[in-house]
């Protein structure tokens, strides 16, 4: 081996094994927004999550967006409103505040501030969770749904395809052409 | 090499650790025992005064690393790295006689690596985190967190004289330990360094946002933005985006250098320099001499670079000694390097040593640093793939234990991997050295070599 082969093999092997080392890393690291735990359910169906269940039973679409009797916004996308009912099953409090859809890489989050469902322990509460998505990427729109936590861990979240498949996405972009109502929300007692 | 490397790597640590299991481990819980109370009765005192949980938090610091030294050193015994030196180099330093002396003279590099990798904050949060939840988000009770933001946003002229405060405290408490020799006050600097560290991490943010945000509304942010938009029309023409180009160059650095650069290589090196320290100046200025070749030499106090500062400048001094104000000007001087000395030049030696390693045993090393990483990692994916997802307030309840579960497999096989990259440095170096003097003994054999030698000889 000549002189400069001997020191250049040795540098190389080192640097193969740094590189090595930080994939090795990398890949045994879970990025901070996607350490949580995906509980994924059905459309229509309640699924079970820490303190009781979400069902999702209904999606409407608009371009038109009328609240309380009044036209509140108009959009050039399109206004999703997702009705979701949250049940706390559980002795304690339901916290499903975080919502937001997903579309591949795309996230939209809530119209309004608040756009997830809480129920206090033995009460279930309806709600239309409004989004508003562009047209050109809603196939396979998925709610997610999270509790909105100042300290978090690792927590629990629902995922519910709204099938919105490739197919029938511009049968849902024909019908959003009119105004969407929101229903304000309802609470009551778990039957 | 490179297989030897590494086997002697994992095997030798694996065969340390199993040896040592049950005395390391019992080290290992004591440290975790005596942080995790630190940390109860910090939070308790806070109801009193965030500045009292502040002092007692400082303690969380000492029994944490203070156990990460005891299982280094008994690590380096097991190993017998003090008999790799020879017989009439061994003199015995104090460190090694002494537990409370090794810790009290080694905590603070120690400290001092926990500061730079960002372990000092995440102790720091678990602190605010358990005062959050003692007394909820919007509670009027005063946080440590609230206290310092108070402190470095309406009276940052008092923090400043709180810190350089701190800072001559334990100047004074250095001075006075080495003039009595009495160990306590060693821990006690150490006590007083762990509040000077927390003040300056926890407050120091605040005093740095409230800094960007005075700079934000100065006219120079604005000449600079001016300039940057100047600039970026002028490259425009030639059809070259400059911020985009900028911020795809910052991303790059910060997201896939700057990670790859920290938590790969200077962290596993780093650590090593530190560890290094616990197994005494005397086998690092042999290590460095091995290093160089020069196997026995330089006894005199002050002649290698793991000298003190004081042993360095006597070395070095000819003539009178100063008088007057130069007196104090070399004492000053003296007094700062000395902190300078205590805390860091000794690890920054230690790390120019380890450098010396050569690229086969380091990349190695840095591999199986990381193996260790790594598993930290996978444990922790796998408590939580075990136990699912909850709510936050589960997580701050059952952190210590998962914490422990996590810590307790991995940190003493960390601890003995350093013991053992350290071992093996220093049998590297012996060898090289015993190397190079075998060849300056050797007699010139090949044509080639006679026959420049005859024509040096003729020459002269």
């Amino acid at each position: 081996m000549t002189p400069l082969r001997s020191k250049l093999v040795p540098i190389l092997v080192a640097i193969a094994l740094v590189g090595l080392s930080a994939a090795g890393l990398r890949l045994s690291k879970v990025p901070e927004e996607a350490n949580f735990e995906v509980v994924n359910g059905v459309f229509g169906n309640p699924v079970k999550i820490n303190n009781g269940e979400v069902t999702v039973s209904q999606v409407k679409v608009g371009t038109v967006l009328k609240q309380f009797g009044e036209i509140k916004d108009r959009t050039d996308g399109v206004f999703v409103a997702i009705t979701m009912t949250g049940a706390a099953t559980g002795p304690k409090p339901l916290e499903m505040a975080a919502a937001r859809l997903l579309s591949g890489d795309v996230r939209y989050e809530g119209y309004q501030l608040s756009a997830g469902v809480t129920a206090q322990p033995g009460f279930q509460t309806t709600v239309d969770s409004v989004f508003e998505v562009d047209p050109a990427q809603m196939d396979d729109l998925t709610l997610e749904l999270g509790s909105n936590e100042i300290l978090h861990g690792y927590q629990q979240r629902v995922r519910i395809s709204l099938g919105l498949r490739p197919a029938s996405a511009e049968q849902w972009r024909a019908a959003a052409r009119g105004v969407l109502e929101p229903a304000t929300s309802s609470t009551r007692a778990i039957p | 090499m490179l297989w030897t490397d590494l086997r002697i790597l994992i095997v030798d640590t694996g065969r340390v650790w199993w040896r040592l299991l049950p005395m390391i481990m019992g080290v290992y819980l004591l440290g975790w025992l005596g942080s995790e109370l630190t940390l109860r009765v910090a939070v308790i005192a806070g109801d009193l005064s965030p500045w009292l949980a502040l002092v007692l938090f400082a303690f969380n610091f000492v029994c944490v690393l203070a156990a990460a030294i005891v299982i280094l050193s008994l690590a380096g015994r097991e190993l017998g790295i003090r008999e790799l030196l020879p017989a009439d180099e061994r003199e015995i330093d104090d460190r090694d006689t002494s537990l409370s002396r090794l810790v009290a003279i080694t905590l603070l590099p120690f400290l001092a690596m926990y500061a730079a990798f960002g372990q000092v904050a995440e102790a720091a949060n678990r602190l605010v985190t358990q005062q959050w939840v003692r007394y909820g988000f919007l509670s009027d009770q005063q946080t440590v967190l609230g206290a310092l933001y108070d402190l470095a946003t309406r009276h940052l002229a008092w923090l400043v004289a709180l810190l350089a405060g701190i800072y001559l405290l334990r100047r004074l408490l250095d001075f006075v330990a080495e003039r009595t020799g009495l160990r306590i006050l060693d821990l006690l600097a150490v006590l007083v360094e762990s509040f000077f560290m927390l003040l300056v991490i926890v407050g120091g943010i605040r005093v740095l946002q409230t800094f960007h945000a005075w700079m934000e509304g100065r006219a120079l942010m604005q000449w600079l933005a001016e300039i940057k938009a100047a600039v970026a029309g002028f490259l425009a023409i030639f059809a070259i985006d400059l911020p985009e180009i900028l911020t795809r160059v910052a991303s790059f650095f910060s997201e896939q250098v700057w990670p790859v650069l920290v938590d790969v290589v200077a962290q596993p090196m780093l650590w090593l320099a530190v560890a290094a320290l616990v197994f005494g100046s005397r086998v690092l200025s042999l290590a460095e001499l091995w290093r160089k070749g020069q196997p026995y030499a330089a006894r005199i106090p002050g002649a290698t670079a793991f000298a003190r500062y004081r042993e360095k400048k006597a070395f070095r001094r000819l003539g009178l000694p100063p008088r007057g104000i130069r007196l104090a000007a070399a004492r000053f001087q003296e007094a700062f390097f000395g902190d300078i000395d205590d805390k860091y030049l000794p690890a920054l030696h230690a790390l120019r040593l380890v450098f010396r390693a050569g690229p086969l045993f380091l990349g190695s090393y840095i591999f199986v640093y990381t193996l260790v990483i790594i598993a930290q990692n996978y444990i922790d994916r796998g408590v939580n793939w075990l136990l699912g997802g909850h709510e936050a307030m589960f997580w701050v309840r059952w952190e210590p234990v998962f914490a422990l579960l996590q810590d307790a497999l991995t940190e003493p096989i960390r601890l003995c991997l350093l013991a053992v990259a350290f071992r093996r440095c220093l049998e590297l170096f012996a060898q090289r050295a015993a190397a190079q003097a075998e060849q300056v003994a050797r007699p010139v054999t090949t044509p080639v070599a006679r026959r420049a030698l005859a024509d040096a000889e003729a020459r002269s």
